[in-house]
Order: structure tokens, then C-alpha cells, then sequence
């Protein structure tokens, strides 16, 4: 019975990595209306730079808000060059453009490290917390801690700025928010920047919590529109419910049927919620917009 | 006729002895373009006439494979085994598709491939496929000609069935439903009825496929045949064009199955990365699909 307990405390640790890892993809499809494949991959580059911080012997938790004004940067040209160009086209165009995106990158990851597993330890990488029978990995806890800061401060930005305000405005009513005098395309930049920041910043998480290789991208993607399915669109907390599904379902699926059964799950999951209630859990819309 | 079809049909006359005079390297290299048309225009069944992306369609070439396979180790032979792999792509789809079907635009293409993943997934964890050691079978003689004239002839029927839904009232109605469901609906079009055929017939033709390119591949296990890349490839070949439906598959493909080939022999390590630069700069450059100007 304990291990009931055991792995419901794993999912929950879990859910933090996921809701930050799925609160970009989120952010730019419900702003922009685009669903970006390349996400996964820079996830997987965000993990490559904490291994470069880390290897260059600097504490990679310190470098977090650099790693995520660089992905922000990175955003901000990704959506400025190529991805604002296409907006209006076929909406199929961006899908595929970015599908390219992301075969770049990871050739461009496989070609620099090779494809061998990386991975960075913490410092305090062995140690953990019992409390009664159950276990608490301390880096974890370290990045469910991380995690929920971060989100934290996502939601202030998003809740009270006026930029954030602009964000919501736009994703609502692009053209109501255009009457306001909102310029979308500087909207769309900015979200973009954003989400690209998280997806790195994500890495940087993910590689603390296991080891990496530059072919993981697309199951990281798959899983961010997983969980946006299960939320729905539009709100940060219905995102951190829906992770904490995905994680329960992959952890106790894991662990009775067996980590090669776990990906299935997932999908069928995936294929389940897109059947029986497309616009998620807490979705405002299902809206066809690209 | 036209003056295009009558060009095409010596082109495709020409395939047909082509193979009897070139050395084995340019008939693989024949083969792939063929099989990357056939899987063009499988797909064009639905994305063009009906404006449905199935970005996974790419599960049902696999089913067909793993059905081929099966049958054809078991001694089938090779033409009941083909068919066979067909037909099973075929009842899937009609299994599937009153779930898939209620979905649209990214929700239909991304359920799509999350179908292909999770059949991918079940191929390397069942007994019957192998798992990820995969089939391999004994080929008669001559099999690299017999898989390029089995290709070839799926090519042919499926630019027929294009041609003939461009240029018919049954791919008029089609069209229409794509532009403007509702208004379909109200004039008496049964939008569900025909979508549903249109995926139907889609995945019966990527189930051949799917047979052929087991035969010619000779072995088939999981990741060589629900592959993303395969459905990345078509919809990019897709996409280009989107303004010559009829023959810019073929085009296309033929380009693309070029320049991968290019890349490939000449830029070992590099061709991923510049495979990638191709998409996304021929994508950036031509987001309507390539121009097509008469003259």
C-alpha cells in the first residue's frame, strides 16, 4: 500500500517539471495560434547549455534567468524572421516550418555532442529526504521548488503587467485587441520569446532530472501538447492540473505495466481526451484559428 | 487530353522500360522517388480534396507493412498478401475514423500522428511484429523489379483517381465541402459520408504501399515504418504543392528524393542538418506552394 503513496509523491514532483515544460507551448499556441514542433528541441537545447554551464564548472542554478533571456532572445528572432512571415498563410506552412526547425536542431546538437547520454549532477545529487516510509529526492524537490517560483512569476507577469494583459487581450480578441491599439505582431514576438525562454529554461530541469540525448525532442513535444490538451488553453493552474494527470498516469502506468508501456498510455490518453472533450478540461474555446 | 498529361504519359511510358536499362543504384534511386509519390498522393486523397491533414497517416502505411509481412513469412502469396495489407489498413481506418474524424485542422493532424506514435509504441512491445527485432524475409528473384513495378503501378492508379477527382463532379463536391461545410450540408451534400470514404481509400492505398515497401525493403521493424520523418517528407512535398495538386506531388518528389540523395552521398555527416535548412528556407520562400506560370 505504502508504494501508493510512494509514487503519487513521484507524480506530484513530477507535475512541476511537466507544467513548466508544457506553460510555453501553451503560451505561444494560444497567443498565436501555433503549434510548435521545434519545442522539444529547444528543450533539448536548453539542456545542452546547462551541460556547457556546467561543464565549464559554474553552478547552473545561478544561471537560470541568463538561460532564460537567452531563449527569450532567441524567441523574439525565431518569430521576428521566419515564423511572422508565414502568419496567414496555410496554417500548415508554420507546422511544417517548424518541423524543420526542429530537425536543425537537433542535427545541429548531434553533430556538436555527438549522441551519447549526458547528464549534470548536483552537488547534493545523492541525497534525500524520508519522511515516514517515503522518499524525497533532493534534486526533485529542488526543481519542483524552481518550478513553482518560476510559474509564480509567470502568472504575476501575465495577471498585472501591462504587457501580460496585452498577451491575455490578444489570444481573447485579436481584432477587439487590435481596435485598443495593441500591434498582434509585437504581441506575438514577445510571447514567442517567452515560450522559447521556458522551453530552455525547462532543459535546464530537465537535464537535472535525468540523463539527455539530442533525439528526445519529439516525445517532449508530444508530451507539452498532451498536457495542453488535457488543460485546455488559457490558464496557468488548469496547465498544473493536467500535468499532474499526464505524470500520474506515466508514473503508476511505469511502474505496473512497465516503462516500455508507459508511452502508450500516454497516447491513448491523448487520443482519448482529443476525442471526448477537445477544448481540455478547462479550455475556454476549441477554436480553429490556424 | 491535355498537353501535360500527354507529357506525363511518356514520362511514365519511359519508367516502365527505364528499369531494364540502368544499373541497380539508379533503380533504388527510382524506387524511392516512386514510393515517396505514392505516399504523396495517398495523402492527397484527404489533405487536397478535403482539407483534412492526417500528419499521421503514415500509421496506416505501417499496419499495411506489418500485415504484408505477416501474411507473406506465412507462406501467402505475394499479390493475396498485398491486398490483404490493404484491406487491414482499410478496416482500421473504419475503426478509427469515427473517433478521428471529429476533430479538425491541428487537432486531426496531431491525433493523427499521435495514433502513428502509439502503434509504433505496440509494434515494438508485441510478439506478432517482432518487437524491435523486426521481420526480415526471403525474396524471390528479381524482387527489386517486382517492387518497382508493384510502385509503379500504385502510382499510376493513384494520379489516375487524382486526375479524375480533379476534373469530376464527385471531386467538385469534394471541394466543396472543403471550402465551405455548412453551406455543403445545406444543399444536400453528405459532408461525413464522403469524408469518411475519402480516409477510407486513403488508407487502403498507403496500406499497399505499406506492402510493397516491405517487400522492397526486404526487412520492416518498428521505427523504419511508423517513421515521423516519412510523414514530415510528405507533407512538405505536400505543401509545396499546394497550387499544382495534380502533378506537383510528382515534381516534388522527384526534387526532394534528389536533393536527399545529394546530400546524402556527399554531406555524410552533415546532410540532416542541411535537410533541415532545405524545408525550412523552401517553406519559407514558397509558402503558397511553387507557382506554376503558363506561359
Amino acid at each position: 500500500m505504502e508504494i501508493v503513496f510512494q509514487l503519487f509523491l513521484d507524480a506530484l514532483l513530477l507535475s512541476g517539471f511537466y507544467t513548466v515544460l508544457s506553460v510555453g507551448f501553451s503560451l505561444m499556441w494560444g497567443v498565436t495560434g501555433i503549434i510548435n514542433l521545434a519545442y522539444g528541441s529547444f528543450i533539448i537545447l536548453g539542456a545542452y547549455l546547462s551541460y556547457m554551464i556546467y561543464m565549464s564548472g559554474f553552478d547552473v542554478l545561478l544561471f537560470l534567468p541568463l538561460i532564460f533571456i537567452l531563449g527569450f532572445l532567441l524567441g523574439l528572432f525565431f518569430q521576428a524572421l521566419f515564423v511572422n512571415r508565414l502568419m496567414g498563410y496555410e496554417p500548415f506552412t508554420i507546422l511544417v516550418l517548424t518541423f524543420g526547425f526542429d530537425v536543425v536542431i537537433t542535427n545541429l546538437l548531434n553533430l556538436i555532442f555527438k549522441a551519447d547520454i549526458r547528464s549534470i549532477s548536483l552537488p547534493f545529487e545523492n541525497f534525500s529526504l524520508f519522511i515516514a516510509d517515503l522518499i524525497l529526492p533532493l534534486n526533485r524537490l529542488l526543481v519542483f521548488f524552481f518550478s513553482l517560483i518560476s510559474l509564480f512569476a509567470l502568472y504575476t507577469f501575465l495577471r498585472y503587467s501591462w504587457t501580460g494583459r496585452a498577451i491575455r487581450a490578444v489570444s481573447l480578441d485579436p481584432v477587439g485587441a487590435q481596435l485598443c491599439g495593441i500591434k498582434p505582431k509585437r504581441v506575438f514576438m514577445i510571447s514567442t520569446g517567452i515560450a522559447i525562454g521556458l522551453a530552455l529554461f525547462s532543459g535546464s530541469f530537465y537535464a537535472m532530472l535525468q540523463g539527455f540525448t539530442p533525439f528526445e525532442s519529439g516525445w517532449l513535444t508530444i508530451r507539452a501538447f498532451l498536457i495542453c490538451v488535457i488543460a485546455g488553453l488559457g490558464s496557468v493552474s488548469g496547465l498544473a492540473f493536467g500535468s499532474f494527470i499526464l505524470s500520474l498516469f506515466e508514473v503508476f502506468s511505469g511502474f505496473y505495466l512497465g516503462e516500455d508501456w508507459k508511452d502508450v498510455v500516454s497516447l491513448m490518453l491523448l487520443i482519448a481526451f482529443l476525442t471526448i472533450r477537445p477544448r481540455g478540461l478547462f479550455g475556454i474555446k476549441y477554436h480553429e484559428k490556424g | 487530353m491535355r498537353k501535360a498529361d500527354l507529357i506525363l504519359l511518356f514520362l511514365i511510358l519511359l519508367l516502365f522500360v527505364l528499369p531494364l536499362q540502368i544499373n541497380p543504384y539508379w533503380l533504388r534511386l527510382l524506387t524511392a522517388f516512386i514510393f515517396l509519390s505514392c505516399l504523396s498522393y495517398s495523402h492527397n486523397l484527404l489533405f487536397h480534396f478535403l482539407g483534412y491533414p492526417a500528419f499521421g497517416g503514415v500509421a496506416f502505411f505501417g499496419f499495411g507493412a506489418y500485415t504484408f509481412s505477416i501474411l507473406y513469412n506465412h507462406s501467402t502469396p505475394l499479390l493475396l498478401s498485398l491486398l490483404l495489407g490493404g484491406l487491414s489498413s482499410l478496416i482500421l481506418s473504419l475503426l478509427i475514423s469515427p473517433i478521428l474524424m471529429r476533430l479538425k485542422s491541428h487537432y486531426f493532424a496531431i491525433a493523427t500522428l499521435a495514433f502513428q506514435l502509439c502503434l509504433m509504441e505496440l509494434a515494438q512491445n508485441l510478439e506478432i511484429t517482432g518487437g524491435t527485432k523486426g521481420i526480415a524475409f526471403n525474396l524471390p528473384e528479381y524482387s527489386n523489379l517486382i517492387a518497382f513495378y508493384s510502385f509503379l503501378t500504385l502510382l499510376l492508379t493513384l494520379l489516375m483517381l487524382t486526375l479524375f477527382l480533379d476534373r469530376s463532379r464527385l471531386g467538385l463536391t469534394m471541394k466543396a465541402i472543403r471550402e465551405d461545410e455548412t453551406t455543403a450540408l445545406s444543399v444536400g451534400i453528405n459532408a461525413v459520408l464522403y469524408r469518411s470514404i475519402a480516409f477510407m481509400v486513403m488508407a487502403f492505398f498507403l496500406g499497399l504501399t505499406g506492402g510493397v515497401f516491405s517487400f522492397w525493403n526486404a526487412y520492416v521493424d518498428a521505427s523504419t515504418l511508423f517513421n515521423p520523418m516519412l510523414s514530415v517528407k510528405t507533407f512538405f512535398i505536400l505543401t509545396l504543392s499546394l497550387s499544382l495538386p495534380t502533378y506537383g506531388p510528382l515534381l516534388w518528389s522527384f526534387f526532394f528524393e534528389m536533393l536527399f540523395e545529394l546530400l546524402w552521398s556527399k554531406f555524410l555527416m552533415l546532410h540532416g542538418l542541411l535537410l533541415g535548412i532545405a524545408i525550412v528556407l523552401l517553406i519559407l520562400f514558397f509558402p503558397r506552394g511553387f507557382v506554376w506560370k503558363r506561359s
